[in-house]
């Protein structure tokens, strides 16, 4: 009923913020409506970060408290931010394409961008490839570790080389008239309940598993205790 | 206009794919467990009839 609730609010919140998006927000006076991609780019990019940082987290607590519960949690974070990554990707070169004239350019950003996704990519890989469970998890974990470093790159890549994607909060201060800005945390407020729906719901998957696991092995003793009776 | 359609396709469809995907998923798992569930009943019970 909690999850139900959730993802009534996170719809309703979602809905609230296209509208704005797309009817109430101005249209902006250099680059017209195509900026509108803002309003799905940022939140997908702010989406992807929080899920590797979570990623992060619970990497390091697996490996201090080896829980198999920060194991799991680190691997869901890590698929939920690939797929957000790659729509931020995707959004970005349309927007690139019709701002810049080319759907990919090699700016840091998308370069940068690019690293990162492919680094968790990697992580994703290493949890399919390794047989032996423990030495996945703990490789996973250190791997993971690792791949956040480039997190901060990509982040911090516009302000650390001349690039030509826009800074919408600089030193100069914030490059949005405040009806935009509202959209776009509206936006990103949505974005992120629709993840922590998302994150919940993968969860109870885990969890459910982890009692269908524990069912089939009790049947298979008792089963196996019969016979040997 | 056409490019802001096809990145609001995309995003939208990406997490309705997550969102059918788990929920399948779930599920799946619901009803595989209570089948679980009832057949060590059945397994407990067995016994007692012997």
């Amino acid at each position: 009923m909690r999850y139900n609730l959730l993802l009534f609010f996170a719809i309703g919140l979602s809905v609230t913020a296209s509208y704005a998006a797309y009817i109430t927000a101005p249209v902006d006076a250099v680059t017209g409506d195509i900026y509108r991609i803002l309003y799905i780019h940022v939140p997908s990019a702010w989406v992807c970060y929080l899920a590797f940082s979570l990623s992060l987290i619970t990497s390091i607590l697996f490996l201090v408290q080896r829980k198999e519960v920060y194991d799991i949690t680190a691997e869901i974070t890590a698929i939920l931010g690939l797929v957000y990554g790659a729509v931020a990707l995707l959004s970005g070169s349309i927007w690139a394409n019709a701002a810049w004239g080319s759907y990919w350019n090699w700016d840091p950003r998308e370069t940068t961008t690019l690293i990162l996704w492919i680094a968790y990519l990697g992580y994703i890989s290493i949890k399919l490839s390794i047989g032996d469970i423990e030495r996945k998890k703990v490789i996973g974990a250190v791997y993971n570790i690792t791949a956040f470093l480039t997190v901060p790159l990509s982040y911090l890549s516009i302000t650390l080389i001349p690039t030509l994607h826009p800074q919408i909060v600089s030193i100069t201060g914030i490059s949005l008239t405040l009806p935009m800005l509202t959209t776009l945390l509206v936006s990103l407020f949505a974005a992120t309940i629709l993840f922590v729906y998302l994150l919940r719901l993968a969860s109870t998957i885990w969890s459910l598993e982890r009692k269908v696991n524990a069912l089939v092995f009790e049947q298979g003793e008792q089963s196996g205790g019969k016979e040997n009776a | 206009m056409l490019d802001i359609f096809l990145v609001s396709v995309i995003y939208w469809l990406s997490l309705l794919v997550i969102f059918l995907w788990l929920n399948r998923r779930l599920v799946l798992l619901t009803k595989r467990l209570s089948e679980l569930e009832g057949g060590l009943e059945e397994q407990k019970k067995e016994p007692d009839r012997e």
